[in-house]
């Protein structure tokens, strides 16, 4: 729809269970579950403007992600997407768009697998979790904030981000998204107790129904882009898009070229033609 | 150089505290002091065409405070009432959020107001103007080309459909035409999109509020895109720089006034009613890599003023002062319009028109001889179609008539017989057909064969008659095709001849090859139409009911509504 549905954005709570989930919601049109990562939680951000203009998104957060204590009956990715279904089933949901990023493309690849009749269409970005055989999931505990800054972002230094009006220069090392994400990191790692990857994940993947989009951002340093061609081939309607210039967060570090291209999917319109992006289908 | 006021018409009177908690909405706005200040700016307006400015440019923006003018035609039109000789345009209609068609009728209707003095702007909106009228901005630039498009047909074109994405359209002809053709538009051309849009089309360039690095940035894109990819060169007259500007007798005091008035304007600026996240859409990750220190754009909420001032986003200090820095952007970017933005914020009036005294008086001379063309670059028209008919006694090249509704042909309901016959000696052979009959409502209908005008030639008309033995008639043969009431009296001509004008046709078919009506005709209620060929005896007769045998006419059928 229009941007000012977009924009607009209201918050609410379910219960599910004996925990609380918080929301945010915005947008008109098929409803679209929004698992968020590392970042993308807490505020309105232009990624989840993106996604209202094709879609009713539902972003919720977390649980245990605002304040960093885990719920005691949650210590998976599994876990969270049993929650998730309960959330939808408050909320009266029962087919929607889902998509998700970094620990939530996780959650979401769980989710659309195990309930495939619900999910229409799945986006992953950059999703955790997934390991090719032979292969071991980056230790995240083991990166001191030196090694994440390099490993999930592929612009390091002084960025232009752009605003409405003109752009701001922003020390990405020193920026809110940064502090955000090196918290996020904090709470998985004592979430994940040293399982940062699921080698069963890319056979489970292959129970996925949903017409599928993977992005993957080319200098992703906390989850190799490979396991996104694994992934691809694993899923049975899957398309790939691997984004150069890109790490952990692509809608961040190439913002309208991911934007345009998960809105192309949920749209169902021909993907513009980019010489630029790595293709799978 | 060109010189212009250019006026964003900031209300005046935001109260200075208001919190964020605050929905700022025109619950702010005093409409006794909008009417004030609109008022003061058309004197400032006014006052330019005095001051030898060769014109004045107004834009719109919408739910702001910092643009009181959603309609910028509405002001423009004030201005065109208050001068005479000056260019007044608009820095533009958004385009994506208003129907193309309104805008075309406008700006014909400005160009006519004004005498042929107006300037065409278009532009893609700002983003809270998105968010304002719920538009998606991923579809901005194919709503953008889609207006343009049609504003150019309306403009350019006597009448013509559009089946669009966004907008369909049938049978536009507007009323009133413009007087410039072709139109001059002009448009914002920062991102690498716009500019290749606009260097295609040939739309004049412009740049508002950046760096002189940044303007030249722009127009030096631009220049290579015209030159590279469409085959034209730019001139200077094709750029247009627009900057705040304040003068006063001393820097210092320049300084202080605008300190103040643009601190004014920026808080204005940051206060649209919702937009929580920078919007997506508007732009690609491409749009802006050929610009080296994007960020400098746009001051952000720690710029100091100082660089605001260095940068030119903010022109302010004395005549020499304003003279230098100017001569040093218009030398560096290349630009030959200059919009001076004289009203900054909630400048006071007197100060406003002080400033614009003292750069017509010590400014302006000095740099009026900058950046003129050599020779203005000249758009060709698009040369004229030209399609050859064989009507009639003379050939001409204006082609058939268009508009018609309906063909008579042999097999149609108005026929009523084919004869052959014999009169005066001669063979005579053809068909007569009847106006069809009155509708059951009563309404009578009229066929009309449209006659030559200075545009088109009359009705198209096909024959060939065969004789029954399947050979041809001679050339020399006559056909007459008249209209007649039904006592045989008001006769009219369409067409009189030799059959040898179609028989020479190799396929009547082919576009613009039929013979033309020669003079309109006007078949009414009981009218009769005869089509007769007329040939010396001997040999074979004619026989219209032969299968080669064929006619059709084409005319203008309609029943007539006679109620009062």
């Amino acid at each position: 729809m229009g941007a000012g549905d977009a924009s607009q954005v209201s918050r609410g709570q379910v219960v599910v269970g004996d925990l609380t989930i918080s929301y945010m919601k915005g947008g008109r049109g098929r409803p679209l579950l929004y698992l968020h990562g590392l970042g993308g939680w807490g505020r309105w951000d232009t990624f989840h403007i993106a996604l209202a203009l094709t879609n009713t998104v539902y972003a919720p957060q977390l649980p245990g992600w605002a304040d960093g204590r885990i719920p005691s009956q949650v210590s998976s990715a599994a876990d969270y997407a049993r929650i998730m279904i309960g959330f939808l089933d408050s909320l009266g949901v029962t087919e929607v768009d889902l998509a998700g990023h970094s620990f939530g493309g996780w959650i979401a690849l769980r989710l659309a697998a195990e309930n495939p009749a619900r999910v229409v269409k799945l986006v992953l970005l950059d999703p955790l979790g997934v390991q090719r055989p032979g292969t071991r999931a980056v230790d995240l505990e083991a990166l001191d904030q030196e090694a994440f800054l390099k490993a999930a972002f592929a612009q390091t230094g002084v960025v232009a981000v752009r605003r409405d009006f003109g752009a701001e220069l922003e020390d990405v090392r020193s920026s809110p998204e940064f502090e955000k994400q090196w918290k996020s990191r904090e709470i998985l790692i004592r979430l994940l107790r040293g399982r940062y990857g699921d080698p069963d994940l890319i056979r489970i993947a292959q129970k996925v129904a949903a017409q599928t989009l993977i992005v993957w951002g080319r200098e992703d340093g906390l989850a190799a882009w490979r396991n996104g061609e694994a992934l691809a081939a694993a899923v049975p309607h899957a398309t790939l898009a691997v984004i150069p210039g890109a790490g952990h967060s692509p809608m961040r570090e190439r913002r309208e070229t991911v934007q345009r291209i998960v809105r192309n999917f949920l749209l169902g319109v021909e993907q513009d033609e980019d010489p630029e992006l790595i293709r799978r289908t | 150089m060109k010189f212009y006021t250019f006026d964003e018409l900031t209300y005046p009177g935001v109260p200075a505290e208001i919190g964020p908690e605050v929905r700022f909405t025109n619950r702010f706005c005093d409409p006794s002091l909008v009417a004030q200040t609109y008022q003061e700016h058309l004197d400032e307006w006014a006052i330019c065409e005095d001051l030898g400015f060769d014109g004045a440019l107004v834009n719109e923006h919408h739910f702001t405070g910092v643009n009181i003018q959603p309609s910028c035609n509405i002001t423009a039109t004030a201005i065109i009432m208050r001068t005479r000789r000056m260019k007044v345009g608009v820095i533009g209609n958004i385009l994506p959020l208003r129907h193309p068609v309104q805008t075309a009728e406008e700006f014909a209707m400005m160009d006519c107001l004004s005498g042929g003095r107006f300037i065409g702007g278009i532009v893609r909106g700002v983003p809270y103007e998105y968010v304002s009228y719920n538009v998606d901005p991923f579809t901005s630039r194919e709503r953008l080309r889609e207006a343009y498009d049609i504003i150019d047909k309306c403009l350019h074109q006597e009448v013509f459909d559009y089946d669009g994405k966004y907008w369909k359209l049938t049978g536009v002809s507007i009323w009133p035409r413009p007087i410039q053709r072709p139109f001059p538009f002009w448009m914002p051309t920062g991102s690498l999109e716009t500019i290749e849009f606009a260097a295609e089309r040939r739309i004049s360039g412009a740049q508002v509020f950046y760096p002189t690095e940044a303007f030249k940035d722009s127009f030096e894109l631009y220049r290579q895109v015209a030159r590279e990819r469409f085959g034209w060169e730019p001139g200077f007259e094709n750029f247009v720089g627009a900057r705040l500007i304040h003068i006063a007798e001393s820097n210092a005091k320049a300084i202080e006034e605008a300190r103040e008035a643009v601190g004014y304007l920026l808080r204005v600026l940051g206060r649209p009613l919702t937009n929580p996240a920078p919007l997506p859409g508007l732009h690609t990750d491409r749009s802006f890599q050929h610009r080296k220190a994007v960020e400098r754009d746009f001051p952000g909420p720690h710029t100091p003023f100082e660089q605001m001032r260095d940068d030119g986003f903010i022109v302010c200090g004395d005549p020499d002062y304003v003279t230098r820095w100017l001569e040093n952007d218009m030398k560096t970017a290349g630009y030959g319009h200059f919009l001076g933005m004289f009203h900054v914020g909630n400048l006071a009036h007197e100060k406003v028109m002080a400033s614009k005294r003292l750069f017509a008086d010590r400014v302006m001379p000095f740099l009026r001889p900058l950046n003129i063309d050599a020779a203005p670059a000249a758009r060709t028209a698009a040369p004229a179609i030209e399609v050859r008919t064989s009507g009639g006694s003379r050939p001409s090249r204006l082609p058939l008539y268009r508009d018609f509704n309906y063909t008579i042909t042999r097999d149609s309901p108005e026929v009523i017989d084919e004869f052959a016959t014999i009169e005066n000696g001669k063979l005579v052979a053809g068909w007569r057909m009847r106006t069809p009959e009155r509708e059951p409502g009563g309404f009578p209908c009229q066929i009309i064969f449209a006659g030559p005008t200075a545009e088109h030639c009359g009705s198209a008309i096909r024959l060939s008659l065969k004789r029954a033995d399947g050979s041809d008639l001679p050339d020399d043969a006559s056909v007459i095709i008249e209209t007649l009431d039904e006592r045989g009296g008001d006769r009219q001509i369409v067409f009189q001849g030799k059959y040898r004008e179609f028989a020479r046709i190799p396929d009547q078919h082919a576009l613009g090859e039929a013979i033309a009506a020669q003079q309109r005709a006007v078949a009414n209620d009981r009218y009769l139409i005869r089509l007769a060929v007329t040939l010396e005896p001997g040999g074979s007769p004619p026989d219209p009911a032969a299968a080669d045998s064929f006619f059709e006419l084409e005319c203008f059928k309609h029943w007539v509504n006679v109620t009062a």
